[in-house]
């Protein structure tokens, strides 16, 4: 599953950022990590890349979200999902 | 540890980095280098998509890139990454890439070997050299498009070469040229931390420079009062985030500019010592107007700008007079510090080089010119518009460095530099791209002198204007030959005589240059796939058979190939061969080579191994007494760049009036070439979407941006749907006197057009809307207007929501 590490730019208004942290704190994808000047670290993990941008794409629409930036995307499975489809022996061959 | 567990720690540690800042991130980011934990190996590159230039670290295990982490210690990005640069280390993984050379036998593709195909070239080449084009791409690596430079107008005797971006950033090449006697902005991108005031002139950077735009964003997260004013044609995602949209009318920009100059004349709250002490004025001649002008005295600009109240700027732009009486306030108050941004709407203009200038000098008038967040400042839309197009000067008049085939001294230098016999460069100005696709579009008895074009990392089939006319005629001309080097099947490989695989990004070595002069490196992380070799090969390998049969431009002075190349012992590598190209670093030595033109215009570049150390650096660079590196932020600033004296403030060392002044330009405000009338009802804008990155060769191949932004679409006003009988879904075909596409119809969509006005995103080749777009274009940059032209509406199909 892929696994992508963002940074979320906060809302300064305190019921925006409440807001914010419930939506977050809810949803068992995301582990939130530290906040400082108005930045929250987070890892989400999902089970397809779209799912993970559609989410992004949510949280940038609440109230006050400056910007959600991805930073890290692990994306190992999209090869080993194309080796399962092409089989072994043409898997090595694109290698 | 498992390896999902080391990941989601690796994920936080970037995360945390990048809310920590640059000191944390030197303590917590991943390592360059293999891991030993999971064996993936990590190297630093630019992103491979905009020009802002981020910088990511790519994750490469088992020869293949599998994940991608935004590098905290780039000053760029700080570890950010926009939707597309999130997914960029998937752009190579397409399904379809092109894998072997293919040339075209009775109207099919059939594959030949890289022999062949470079015998085919060099025939055509040699059948006609002044019948020969190149094109090329602001998304060439540096040492490419350096390559291609040398190979035309060192080798070939000819200016036949310019590149796409012609089409994205010619105007303010011109403008800068214009100005400051010198292209390229003087400010850079620190201004997004300093600035009180944004002014988008036509700009959306929240969707095209998303991670520059979140720099802004991030202080107004932190609290702090950043005032951004969206001046534009259409509501943008960008304007979502302005306190002020000022909605103007198609080439509104120009008055605008002129209103604001009008007031900080008439309320005298102009910056009278630095206009009297670093500026001079200047306007157009009547007759033969040149990119020079002429020169006018401050009483007779003053005169010409009278006329431009604010009433009389409402009436030409739409925009009320209160709000340009707002701006010429904000300007008139020198506490404040204010950036202008623009990209393609001031750009692609048929009077793009006025309105830089224009801009330009309100900032100049006004004093708002070379403090930290107070100045103006151009985009680019392509990785390396700056680095190679502009700086390298692939363009059918430039040489590198910044100097020009018309300048005898220049031409000079270069034969020099490049060991030629005296004489060997042309000083006649190639044709320039609409000229080039023009005349490949025409018979030979026609004036159709171009025969043959080598496109290379680009797709004019989608993105020349008026492209029946401009690119599908010449298809149907026997004779003409396209030549395409891509990495995928596009419109342009589609018309292809001859198809050539090419690597792409962290498959080869490479250098950029983003736009606020930074210049980057890389090397080869991954191999391309099947026969795709280097663009810089193919280049290099087609001048090697043509020296191998005696042409007489491949060889120097001293008789030897053109991109000869010695070992440390002075052997010679035949780069010419693929399976020995990397034997040596020919980027480093292209690069070092360059290196050489870059002090004239003092856009003085380091060595290449600072480039191998750093996350890019800005030019100019030069060498400190102890033996480091310094790059430049603010150029003519004293204290800043290097070529500026002390006591000196600022110095336009370029001055085009030899007396370090910038120039404030005069321009009238003149109407665009065609509006909207009876027959032709609708303003088109055209432009890009978040998700995919111009003609969507990389982005459409990305299944989950494919799957964010699947097709184009219309997008048109709620008020005017009902007129046409037009509902969200419905198919509408958009029909200008140059051709026509049917579309999607969105209303309320992600942008949202006035009454009157539509605009259609240009990335889908299925839906070509470069087909309905109008050719003309700026005198003097020869950049064409794909912001405006008159179009009529009809549906065709109900959609399914209807
Ligand atoms: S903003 Fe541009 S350079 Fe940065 S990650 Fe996005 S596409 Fe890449």
């Amino acid at each position: 599953m892929p696994i992508t590490g963002a940074v979320i730019l906060l809302p300064t208004e305190e019921p925006a950022r409440r807001a914010l942290f419930e939506r977050l704190e809810r949803d068992p994808r995301v582990e939130l990590g530290i906040e400082a000047a108005g930045r929250l670290a987070l890892v989400v993990e999902t089970e397809t890349t779209r799912e993970c941008t559609n989410l992004f794409d949510e949280l940038s629409a609440l109230e006050g979200v400056g910007a959600v930036l991805p930073v890290f995307h692990d994306f190992s499975d999209f090869h080993d999902a194309r080796d399962a489809q092409a089989g072994p022996s043409d898997a090595r061959s694109e290698r | 540890m498992n390896r999902r567990d080391l990941l989601r720690g690796m994920a936080m540690s970037a995360a945390s980095a990048a809310v920590l800042g640059a000191a944390e991130a030197q303590r917590n980011v991943v390592q360059l280098g293999t891991s030993p934990r999971d064996g993936v190996s990590w190297q630093k590159a630019p992103c491979r998509f905009c020009g802002t230039g981020c910088h990511v670290q790519v994750g490469v295990r088992d020869r293949r890139i599998v994940a991608i982490q935004g590098d905290p210690l780039a000053a760029v990005n700080r570890g950010h990454l926009c939707v597309k640069g999130y997914h960029v280390g998937l752009a190579p993984y397409g399904p379809d890439r092109l894998t072997r050379p293919l040339l075209r036998r009775n109207g099919e593709l059939v594959p030949i070997t890289w022999d062949q195909a470079i015998d085919v070239i060099a025939d055509r080449i040699q059948a006609n050299p002044a019948g020969f084009g190149f094109y090329g791409s602001g998304q060439w690596t540096i040492p490419e498009g350096y390559a291609a430079t040398k190979f035309v107008k060192g080798g070939l005797g000819t200016n036949n070469i310019d590149a796409n971006a012609r089409l994205c950033m010619a105007s303010a090449v011109t403008s800068f040229i214009a100005t400051y006697g010198v292209d390229e902005p003087a400010s850079c991108f620190d201004d997004f931390e300093r600035c009180d005031v944004v002014i988008c002139w036509g700009n959306n950077p929240a969707e095209m420079h998303p991670v520059l735009f979140s720099r802004f964003i991030d202080r107004r997260s932190r609290g702090e009062q950043v005032t951004l004013i969206d001046i534009g044609t259409r509501r943008t995602r960008t304007t979502g985030y302005a306190q002020h949209y000022l909605e103007m009318k198609p080439h509104g920009d120009l008055a605008i500019a002129l209103g604001i100059m009008h007031l900080l004349i008439r309320e005298g709250t102009y910056d009278r010592n630095f206009v009297e002490r670093h500026c001079a004025f200047r306007a157009l001649q009547e007759a033969n107007p040149t990119l020079q002008g002429e020169a006018i005295d401050f009483e007779t600009w003053k005169r010409r700008v009278e006329e431009y109240t604010p009433e009389r700027v409402q009436e030409l732009s739409g925009v009320p007079a209160a709000e340009i009486r707002r701006l010429a306030g904000l300007f008139g108050n020198r506490d404040l510090r204010i950036t202008s941004l623009w990209c393609m709407g001031m750009n692609q203009h048929t009077r793009g080089t006025a309105v830089n200038n224009l801009v330009h000098g309100v900032h100049l008038l006004s004093g708002h010119w070379g403090r930290e967040g107070d100045g103006p400042t151009s985009l680019t839309g392509q990785p390396s518009a700056c680095g190679t197009v502009r700086e390298v000067g692939t363009l059918c008049h430039a040489l590198p460095g910044g100097g020009a085939v018309a300048n005898p001294a220049h031409r000079a230098a270069a034969e020099r530099l490049w060991s030629l016999p005296e004489g060997r460069i042309s000083d006649q100005i190639g044709p320039h791209t609409m000229e080039m696709f023009r005349q490949f579009g025409l018979r030979p008895e026609e004036g159709g002198n171009i025969d043959t074009i080598w496109v290379q990392v680009t797709n004019p089939g989608q993105t020349i204007p008026n492209a029946s006319e401009y690119f599908d005629r010449s298809r149907t001309i026997p004779g003409k030959f396209l030549i395409v080097s891509d990495v995928y099947p596009t419109l342009t490989t589609r018309a292809a005589d001859l198809v050539l695989p090419s690597a792409m990004w962290v498959e080869k070595n490479g250098m950029f240059g983003n736009s606020e002069r930074r210049t980057q490196q890389w090397f080869k992380m991954i191999d391309p796939p099947g026969e795709a070799r280097d663009d810089c090969w193919q280049t290099i390998a087609v001048a090697r058979r043509l020296f191998d049969r005696g042409h007489p431009g491949m060889r120097d002075a001293e008789g030897r190939f053109l991109f000869h190349t010695t070992d440390e012992r002075g052997r010679e590598v035949p780069i010419w061969d693929f399976r020995r190209y990397y034997d040596v670093n020919v980027d480093e030595r292209l690069f070092e080579e360059y290196r050489g033109f870059t002090a004239t215009k003092h856009k003085n570049l380091a060595p290449y191994r600072e480039y191998v150390a750093a996350r890019g650096l800005r030019w100019p660079v030069v060498e400190k007494p102890d033996g480091t590196w310094q790059e430049t932020r603010y150029r003519f600033v004293e204290g800043e760049d290097p070529f500026v004296p002390e006591s000196a403030g600022f110095q336009f060392y370029h001055s085009t009036s030899n007396d370090d002044r910038a120039q404030i330009w005069f321009h009238p405000y003149e109407p665009p070439p065609e509006v909207p009338d009876t027959e032709y009802p609708f303003w088109l804008c055209t432009g890009r979407v978040l998700e995919h990155w111009h003609s969507g060769t990389m982005t459409m191949r990305i299944p989950p941006l494919r799957r964010a932004m699947p097709q184009a679409y219309l997008e048109l006003h709620r008020e005017d749907a009902p007129q046409l009988g037009v509902a969200n879904g419905d198919r509408v075909r958009v029909e200008s006197r140059r051709g026509a596409i049917e579309l999607v119809a969105w209303i309320d969509g992600r942008g949202q057009p006035p009454r009157g006005s539509v605009f259609v995103p240009f990335f889908d080749e299925r839906l070509r809307i470069n087909l309905v777009t109008l050719h003309e274009y700026d005198p003097f940059s020869k950049q064409p207007d794909y912001k405006k032209c008159a179009v009529r509406l009809r549906r065709v199909g109900r959609g399914a929501a209807s």
